[in-house]
């Protein structure tokens, strides 16, 4: 189990640095930093030079990125070319907005999204079932931003229940909200669906019923773990992806959130903030595949020994 | 005898009725007209015809600009029949517009997925062929491409370079070709514990016979469903760095450009950005539509896995 843990956490680590890595050799390569930022009325050779000379870009690409990796293991990541603030300073700034936001979008689509896949496989093939389906592939078949203009022109600009974007009040909440869960409601209530479906399939479910046990306990205690298992896997695709998806929804609900800083920082060039971003949507990624990975062995304890372990995973 | 042990009897005794039901219902649904398929798939052909036959359709000055007939609405909301789908700010007409962008749009998915398809499947059969420290690296390479937030990278490749449409191009292709990879190598392997394989070696077929003309037809149903299913995301990818600035830039127009355009007349003429994105919900709609049911057809026994 340790061996296991081990390897996992290793191989979680060099999946970072290598993202890492690329996107600093890669954006490096882009060109050069200097003359972007520079005001068109100020590039003269000398101030140019200056400023390469203070953000150290004088160097060779190798010094760099040496610099780079080990400053990050100080928890320095560098300075935003916009303002000379800390990159590490600014995104934190810009973090609890987003946790906002994600603190109720994750309950939310969790519990909806399982609880409907569980009453479309407990009514399968009937009315329901096919509604609720349907729903859910329309539901991620609709892009982020589409459904995010939608809402605008229904809620805010025609009723005007809602703000069209902002942050201030709880009604400020609702539509970026319903954006970044839509979608994965849809996914989780599909896998939902088919993992209870295979699990109502097995004998014990038939042998329970047989026994007279009530409905709603065989669901609780025997159906919701078992499918739950399989569920897992969208669960930690869900965490990993939420910095990418409060890109869209963040920037057009103007919530200053990371997703939000992401945009801005993208369209001036500014490094820093760029690459402080990518390593921590990085870190979220892979900390939530790792706890998946890990937390299948502590759910099944069939997944427990090492070998099945590294066949199945 | 105790009392569940007889429930378990009665239960046995009615389980190959049960699952003669469950046969019969399944064959029944899979050979059953569906209509929302159907719709689907003439969905995605009245696209393709419009997309294909555009140049016909609209001439050059159908995207003009006629400044007298702005931001006039569709022809159900108090339109006229010169622009059934309404104009712009520019007065350009809506559905010219529209079907330039389809086309970009189409071009974009198609040549992205076959990209992937392409990189994907040579590399999960160059890994199910030569094992070894090969596999390996390519199962690492499939790892890190899981494991990475794409998106975001992306995103900020495509700011820095600067935009041009090859590099797009390229970052389409690359999205999504982790999962041919994996599907292929695990077809590739089952393929080569079979007979056929075995044959067309033994008569030594190089890898670009055996593959390209044995493996790959024998196992093309389920690349094919991922195709599709690649397709429908590489749409949605598009749309939304489109959507952004960052993807199809002008003079080209995407879906997802017209919608971000659109965006800033929400509040006066809200089909500008409805209209195209629609088009993006039933196109990506009818592909997961049709991709489920073929998922469904080649594999029966995995229906409830859907």
């Amino acid at each position: 189990m340790l061996a296991l843990v081990l390897r996992k956490l290793f191989r979680a680590a060099l999946t970072v640095w290598l993202t890492v890595s690329f996107v600093f050799i890669v954006l490096r390569l882009s060109g050069d930093p200097a003359q972007i930022i520079l005001p068109i009325n100020l590039v003269t050779p000398e101030v140019e030079a200056a400023l390469r000379h203070k953000w150290g870009l004088d160097q060779p690409l190798i010094v760099q990125y040496l610099d780079y990796v080990a400053n990050v293991f100080r928890g320095d990541f560098g300075f935003s070319f916009r303002d000379g603030r800390p990159a590490v300073s600014l995104v934190l700034a810009s973090l609890p907005n987003t946790l906002a936001l994600m603190v109720v979008a994750v309950p939310l689509t969790i519990c909806t999204g399982i609880a409907i896949g569980v009453l479309a496989a407990l009514r399968r093939g009937r009315l329901t079932d096919r509604a609720i389906m349907l729903t859910a592939v329309t539901a991620f078949s609709v892009p982020n931003f589409f459904l995010g203009i939608l809402t605008i022109i229904v809620f805010a600009v025609s009723l005007h229940w809602l703000p069209t974007g902002g942050t201030g009040s709880i009604r400020h909440v609702v539509l970026p909200v319903l954006c970044l869960s839509a979608a994965w409601i849809g996914i989780f209530a599909r896998f939902t669906r088919g993992a209870t479906i295979d699990v109502l399939g097995q004998p014990f479910v038939t042998g329970l019923r047989g026994r007279g046990i009530p409905q709603m306990a065989i669901i609780r205690a025997h159906i919701l773990p078992n499918g739950m298992i399989p569920t897992l896997t969208v669960f930690g695709m869900y965490i990993g992806s939420l910095i990418s998806g409060s890109i869209i929804v963040e920037s057009l609900f103007a919530w200053p959130g990371v997703g939000h800083l992401l945009v801005e920082s993208v369209f001036s060039r500014d490094l820093a903030v760029v690459q402080a971003i990518i390593l921590l949507a990085s870190l979220m990624m892979v900390t939530a595949n790792l706890l998946v990975d890990l937390s299948y062995g502590w759910l099944d304890p069939r997944i427990r020994d090492l070998e099945i372990a590294s066949r199945v995973l | 005898m105790t009392w569940h042990e007889s429930n378990l009897g009665a239960v046995r005794a009615y389980e190959p009725l049960r699952r003669l039901w469950a046969r019969q219902s399944v064959r029944w649904r899979a050979t059953r007209f569906a209509p929302l398929s159907a719709l689907a798939l003439a969905w995605l052909i009245l696209l393709l015809i419009s997309a294909l036959l555009d140049s016909l359709l609209s001439s050059p000055d159908a995207i003009s600009m006629d400044l007298r007939a702005r931001l006039r609405p569709p022809l159900l909301f108090g339109g006229n029949w010169a622009h059934i789908l309404g104009t712009d700010d520019l007065g350009q007409d809506i559905l010219a517009r529209l079907l330039l962008s389809v086309r970009t749009s189409l071009l974009v998915a198609l040549v992205g997925s076959g990209l992937g398809a392409l990189l994907g499947t040579t590399l999960g059969f160059i890994a199910a062929h030569f094992r070894g420290w090969i596999e390996e690296s390519v199962q690492m390479l499939v790892d890190l491409q899981a494991a990475m937030p794409f998106t975001i990278i992306a995103l900020a490749l495509l700011a820095f370079f600067g935009n041009s449409f090859g590099l797009f191009l390229v970052i389409m292709g690359i999205y999504g070709w982790e999962r041919y990879a994996r599907l292929a190598r695990s077809l590739a392997l089952s393929a080569l514990g079979q007979g056929y394989t075995l044959a067309v070696r033994s008569y030594g077929a190089g890898f670009l016979r055996l593959y390209g003309r044995h493996v790959l037809p024998n196992v093309a149903g389920p690349l094919i469903v991922n195709m599709i299913l690649n397709f429908s995301e590489v749409i949605l990818l598009e749309s939304a760095l489109s959507f952004l600035g960052l993807g199809v830039q002008p003079p080209l127009s995407s879906l997802g450009t017209m919608v971000g355009y659109g965006r800033t007349y929400v509040t006066t003429a809200w089909w500008i950005a409805v209209i195209p994105g629609v088009v993006i919900v039933l196109t990506v709609l009818s592909l997961s539509i049709l991709g489920d049911r073929m998922q469904d057809r080649l594999n029966p026994a995995n229906r409830s896995c859907r």
